[in-house]
């Protein structure tokens, strides 16, 4: 536990619609929707898609005639070009501090205690107009001494038109005022089962939350729940990066577009899932040791339904590609029955460690300690250059009939030379 | 089938049979014992097996009529547990077998003893013999370094050469490896390689005592037979080759730490309290001036310990291991110091008895986890 420490969270607004906006200027002050895999439902809102009264959730074809009515645009999610706006952002906040931890796609922790001798609020100015500046895209950056009030402030930030999109509550003589009039179901670790708990005990505001009896809230929260009341009353327990505990799994699997018959349909998705869960598995420089290949039927269709899942351990833990696509085919083989229509193929990684605590074999080398990090490392680097999949196995097929429906999607303006947008003068 | 057996008797020759029972398995007919009674010798023949490891252990007792049952081996034991220490009598009364001692009457189902698989025939003709103590200790000194990872089935066994002048058994998971050899002359001209599951091996461990002086062995193809006071035990051969282990050992580790074993384990064991509990990292500062062991958990904090009671030669070294490794290597060190032979950080490491015997010799070697 650590006193006197400053916290900034820098947050995108609306950032999916934000995207779509910098490269359409036509949809300024549009409202605008964001779908979500195989254009289901509205996953993302712009604030004027939020005041037609619209919820995130929405079917799409619930707001047919909204959608004519307001001249609503509604798009497929284009997560490569979020991917790449989301990094953009994440490099500028680089140049503002070095201890920064990336929380989400669109949210950072910027750790600014070696700047306290400058004014803050000017400091926050600065970040969001560079980000706006150099990408286009809104944020809002909030300041306070722990986590958690960063994160209020940034609520208010956002919330108070007034304050143009920044808010440092460090500085705030009237702290108590503020946390009074914000629910605590809008704190950073109160989910909406201990929202209730805390409504029905009487601790309605964030101000009655931060004076709760610390006995009362480690019973009833647990010491996770104490850790936050203890950062709301300005006292930091969550450095940078510690709360986010290492992923003990990793899952990739989307629903298909259209239903899979074929085995070698199933293998090619399932090939594509796989190189993507293997891909985050390096990005947080981890290894695994398991991996689990499941696949299912439709079970909202009336029509024959089979499901199944199979796991394998690798010898060694691996981050190596090639290890887990050989071992997920095998299992796939084994768990596959013709005749049916299926849904969905996915794989989770387990069994996973920070590639730092992999212990060396004397038998074999690992897979730090050989070629496979190597090529592993040049695929990544590549990729990461000049666009994602850009090199990837042929094992995902070609035709890719598989692929999830979307039907409204835009360009990947920032990562492919054919999507570039061309400006007519 | 009748006979009836003291309490006491009774348990001690089956307490370990209970081990190899297999817990889960497709085939319920593992799930019992098979109880054989002879009236003619008043023998006794109880059985388990799990396909793998086969173990028989014969008995005296006062059978008054011969037969065979198969008998739940989970409900047995604990209802023998339960008995007072008096006689018990059985009795199979068609599918039932009937338990009776002092004033508790059991009735236990019995299964169908013609589905329990066949049993080797015991065969002592050409058996080897070895001495029982000394074949205990090279189980002892090299089970703890197996593995549990089934994708290496190699490593799940112990290597087991017997020649005639020495016998050696080696241990490894690829993090660590165990090697103990014996001086010994045993009448064979053949050379004996094979790799034995450790579940049969720890059987015997639990067995061998100062009764019996002799274990006898019987090497076929793909079973081994080990023949040791009533007890007989069959257990597969896992087929592969043993890797050359040698290869790993180094051989110019310069840096030596002499220290007591037991002062060093206790530090360790007090130090690893605050150790990571994903990777049971202890990280180790030896310099000629003082050996510092420390641990440290984010989460919890850290610990440190200091000793100035060991000598060291070498270059300073800071060094990590994995604590649980590294104890189960002390715990099998049998002098008062250990010796620890150390290269590089990232390099195994060597752990040997600092007093030498003429009976025996043994060696260690431990991977260190990396420091960063």
């Amino acid at each position: 536990m650590k006193k006197s420490e400053i916290f900034a969270l820098v947050d995108c607004n609306n950032f999916y619609a934000a995207c779509e906006r910098v490269f359409n200027p036509e949809l300024r002050d549009k409202p605008i929707g964001i779908l979500s895999n195989n254009d289901g439902i509205i996953v993302a809102l712009s604030e004027e898609l939020k005041q037609l009264g619209i919820k995130r959730g929405t079917p799409v074809f619930e707001i047919r005639k909204q959608i004519a009515r307001h001249d609503i645009r509604i798009f497929s999610s284009n997560y490569t070009l979020y991917g790449d706006m989301s990094a953009r952002v994440m490099k500028i906040l680089t140049f503002f501090t070095p201890d920064l931890e990336i929380y989400s796609i669109d949210e950072a922790f910027l750790h600014l205690n070696g700047l306290r001798h400058l004014d803050l609020t000017a400091y926050g100015y600065k970040i969001r107009n560079s980000i706006r500046k150099w990408t286009g895209l809104p944020v809002s950056v909030g300041i306070g001494p722990t986590k958690t009030l960063a994160k209020i402030a940034n609520r208010v930030a956002k919330k108070n038109g007034k304050l143009d999109g920044v808010f440092d509550i460090t500085v705030r003589p009237d702290r108590d005022r503020i946390l009074a009039g914000i629910d605590v179901k809008h704190v950073w670790g109160v989910g909406p089962q201990y929202a209730n708990l805390l409504h029905r005990n009487g601790f309605h505001n964030v101000l009655q939350l931060a004076e709760a009896p610390q006995k009362w809230i480690k019973k009833k929260m647990t010491l996770v729940g104490l850790r936050t009341v203890l950062e709301l009353r300005g006292i930091s327990c969550i450095d940078l990066e510690q709360d986010i505990d290492p992923k003990k799994e990793i899952v990739s699997s989307k629903s298909f577009g259209i239903p899979v018959l074929s085995l070698q349909d199933l293998r090619e998705a399932l090939n594509s899932y796989c190189i993507r869960a293997v891909e985050k598995l390096r990005e947080e420089k981890q290894v695994a040791s398991q991996i689990m290949v499941y696949l299912t039927t439709n079970r909202f269709k009336e029509e024959p339904q089979y499901a199944n899942f199979a796991s394998c351990r690798l010898p060694l833990p691996s981050a190596y590609t090639p290890d887990f696509l050989r071992a997920a085919q095998t299992i796939l083989s084994g768990i596959y029955r013709p005749g049916y229509k299926y849904k969905k193929v996915g794989v989770m990684l387990s069994d996973i460690t920070h590639q730092s605590n992999l212990p060396p074999d004397l038998f074999a080398p690992s897979y730090l300690d050989d070629r496979r990090k190597k090529i592993m490392d040049c695929l990544d680097s590549i990729n990461h250059r000049i666009g994602a999949n850009c090199i990837t196995y042929a094992g995902i097929g070609k035709a890719r009939n598989w692929q999830m429906k979307r039907e409204m999607l835009t360009p990947r303006y920032t990562t492919s030379w054919d999507d570039l947008p061309l400006v007519k003068a | 089938m009748k006979f009836s057996i003291a309490k006491s008797d009774l348990q001690s020759n089956i307490q370990y049979l209970y081990n190899i029972v297999p817990s889960k398995n497709t085939m319920p007919i593992l799930t019992n014992y098979l109880i054989e009674a002879d009236e003619q010798n008043n023998l006794l023949k109880f059985t388990a097996t799990d396909l793998e490891i086969t173990v028989v252990v014969e008995f005296q007792a006062h059978v008054t009529e011969g037969g065979k049952a198969a008998v739940l081996a989970r409900n047995l034991n604990e209802i023998i547990s339960s008995l007072p220490e008096a006689n018990i009598q059985f009795l199979i009364q068609e599918d039932t077998l009937k338990i009776h001692c002092e004033r508790s009457d059991f009735n236990l189902l019995c299964a169908e003893s013609s589905q329990f698989p066949l049993i080797p025939q015991k065969d002592l003709s050409n058996v080897i013999d070895l001495d029982a103590q000394m074949f205990k200790k090279m189980i002892e000194n090299t089970h703890f370094a197996v593995s549990s990872e089934i994708n290496r089935p190699i490593f799940t066994g112990i290597y087991w050469k017997i020649s005639a002048d020495e016998q050696l058994m080696v241990a490894t998971d690829g993090k660590k490896i165990a090697e103990f050899k014996i001086i010994n002359h045993i009448p064979t001209t053949e050379l004996v390689e094979q790799i034995i599951p450790t579940k049969g091996l720890l059987f015997l461990d639990k067995v061998i005592n100062e009764d019996n002086k002799t274990v006898s062995v019987l090497i076929e193809s793909n079973r081994v037979m080990f023949a040791y006071g009533n007890y007989t035990v069959f257990t597969h051969i896992i087929e592969g080759k043993f890797p050359d282990y040698s290869k790993a050992i180094p051989a110019n580790n310069n840096n030596v730490l002499v220290i007591n074993k037991n002062s060093l384990r206790d530090a360790v064991k007090r130090v690893s309290l605050l150790a990571s509990e994903d990777t049971f990292k202890v990280k180790f500062d030896i310099s000629e001036e003082a050996l510092l062991i420390n641990s440290a958990n984010r989460e919890e904090g850290e610990a440190n310990e200091r000793i100035e009671d060991c000598i060291y030669t070498g270059e300073p070294l800071v060094i990590a291991f994995n604590y649980r490794y590294f104890t189960s290597i002390l715990a099998v060190i049998e002098s008062e110091e250990v010796e620890i032979r150390m290269g590089k950080a990232n390099e195994p490491a060597l752990f040997f008895n600092k007093e030498k015997s003429d009976k025996f010799t043994a060696r260690f070697l431990l991977m260190p986890l990396r420091l960063s």
